[in-house]
């Protein structure tokens, strides 16, 4: 490439940046984050267009997702992105998140993770709860329920609604030793307060955050009998409950169900036959949404027989696209290649560290968009 | 309308620079904007593609004739593509404005690939000397700047 043009010493302009903006915008959307905040350093002109709402949409509808992993034993502290898709950074984070410049908590509980946008909470709290864009540094204090919050159980959901796009809450509790009474709240950002939708008519177990997909969140409920178990689902946009169907596993024979799910734009549930000795874990997933004969067995973990393992403390995190399957088992994360049935656990120094995990993507979507006129904070906010 | 090999008929294309290259119809109409023309029928007399020169469109279309290839299996296809990328920028630029302007999905996705590979992982100040981009910040700003972002880069 030519530094000069014709006999002047002007320099002409590179031809990166004669490209018209989709383009450019087209490239961009195939870096990776880091290398996104590099080129947010590098001139005004891309500096513009990265800080530019549409192209925070763009991004985020291709992006992929990365790992968010705290570490919970020492010597590591903290909160990393991992891209363990990125055979070049093998093991090693992509971004180490710092309480200066993304996120004002790191002893944190990873809640939920949707549309580039993170819900935690305090370590062994139940509220509040704070929404968060790390990569914009932006963050939100969701208020408290109150007083009259004193309960028994809590089941919680965070996630946008589809239409009207707006951001909400959802907390399902009983305020009675047995659980015979669930009152669902909601808050909607900017709302500024919660407010009551409601009894609900199942009873729920002790869970994470529920499954957001398809304008709805999910969680394992069961019938006020404790008979059945059944998947309780609640429209974001007209905030109604209603049932999906189950997996044939439950008609068939006895099923323990772990966990309840997203994984690939699908449902799923994982859970084993509790009547052998070494169960493997399936993992169920609905094909298409809301038809009960699209459940699919699409996964299989065989039991690994170590010490480690601990069913009842198994999280999906991620298929990646080697095949090989992310778990977060007991505190461990798992690598389970499923051709050749062996597992790989996340070690440094030859030591497995303890982690809590999250599929998370990265993205550069404005907490303000969601917000609706509540007060957010941000980090560095001249510049961003 | 029937666009296979067998069938197909040639069409003149005239660049820029007035050159005129004779393609088959197959391999041009990978080409949306061609495509629309042919199905239109409004592709009888030369072609004009005013913003794209002889050179350009000569690759472009060696890249079409390739991927219009049904003999080509997809890891020939990724060894010849990884190949036809190996160029200067110039050339590279050319090619994602000819294949923007002409509607190649799949080669404008392949360039912008190539780009892509050449800035990822990279620093700003290397970004900057790969494509000769001035540093247009003033120097507060840098400063500031560096000191917002500082924790990418740790």
């Amino acid at each position: 490439m030519t530094k000069t043009q014709g006999l002047g010493h002007k320099r002409s302009k590179p031809y990166i940046l004669r490209l018209p903006s989709h383009v450019i915008g087209d490239i961009f959307c195939k870096l990776p984050i880091k290398t996104l905040i590099y080129c947010r350093c590098v001139c005004k002109a891309w500096r513009l267009l990265l800080l530019d709402p549409n192209f925070a949409q763009l991004h985020f509808a291709t992006a992929s997702s990365c790992v968010l992993l705290r570490f919970t034993n020492p010597p590591f502290r903290g909160l990393g992105l991992y891209d363990f898709e990125d055979a070049e950074s093998g093991d090693s984070a992509a971004i180490v998140f710092t309480k200066q410049h993304n996120i004002p908590k790191l002893e944190i509980e990873l809640s939920s993770s949707f549309n580039g946008l993170l819900c935690f909470r305090d370590l062994g709290c139940i509220e509040p709860l704070y929404v968060s864009n790390p990569i914009t540094g932006e963050y939100m204090t969701i208020p408290t329920v109150g007083k009259n919050s004193m309960g028994y159980r809590f089941v919680y959901g965070f996630g946008i609604s589809p239409n009207s796009s707006q951001c909400k809450v959802i907390r399902i509790s009983t305020a009675r030793p047995y659980g015979e009474k669930w009152e669902a709240m909601v808050y909607a950002l900017g709302a500024g307060a919660w407010r009551s939708i409601g009894d609900v008519p199942y009873q729920f177990f002790n869970q994470p955050f529920g499954a957001c997909l398809n304008g709805a969140l999910h969680w394992r409920a069961s019938s006020f009998s404790g008979a059945s178990e059944l998947i309780c689902c609640f429209d974001l946009e007209n905030e109604e409950f209603r049932l999906l169907p189950l997996p044939p596993c439950y008609h068939e024979r006895r099923f323990c169900s772990i966990k309840l799910g997203v994984l690939g734009g699908c449902l799923y549930m994982s859970g084993f036959d509790p009547t052998c000795s070494y169960p493997d874990v399936e993992i169920w997933v609905m094909k298409e949404y809301g038809v009960e004969e699209s459940w699919t067995k699409e996964i299989f973990i065989k039991h690994p027989k170590e010490k480690w393992w601990e069913m009842y403390y198994l999280k999906l995190i991620k298929v990646l696209k080697n095949g090989e399957i992310l778990l977060l088992c007991n505190s461990y994360l798992v690598w389970y290649n499923p051709g050749k049935e062996s597992f790989r656990r996340l070690e440094f120094d030859g030591v497995p560290s303890t982690v809590e995990a999250i599929s998370h993507v990265p993205s550069f979507v404005s907490l303000k968009d969601v917000a609706m006129g509540e007060r957010w904070r941000v980090f560095n906010a001249r510049l961003r | 309308m029937s666009l296979s090999p067998s069938t197909s008929k040639m069409l003149s294309l005239k660049s820029s620079d007035g050159k005129v290259l004779e393609v088959e119809e197959h391999v041009a109409v990978l080409c949306e904007t061609i495509k629309s023309l042919v199905e239109d029928g409004c592709a009888d007399s030369p072609i004009p593609l005013a913003n794209v020169d002889g050179a350009t469109l000569g690759n472009v279309m060696e890249w079409c004739k390739k991927h219009a290839d049904q003999k080509a299996s997809a890891d020939d296809l990724e060894d010849w593509d990884a190949e036809f990328v190996e160029r200067d920028q110039g050339e590279l630029y050319h090619l994602i404005m000819a294949a923007n302007y002409l509607n190649i999905k799949g080669l404008l996705d392949l360039i912008c690939q190539k780009v892509a590979d050449m800035i990822k992982g990279k620093h700003p100040e290397k970004i900057r000397e790969i494509f000769n981009i001035e540093n247009d910040f003033t120097p507060e700003q840098q400063e500031q700047i560096r000191k917002d972002n500082s924790w990418a880069f740790e």
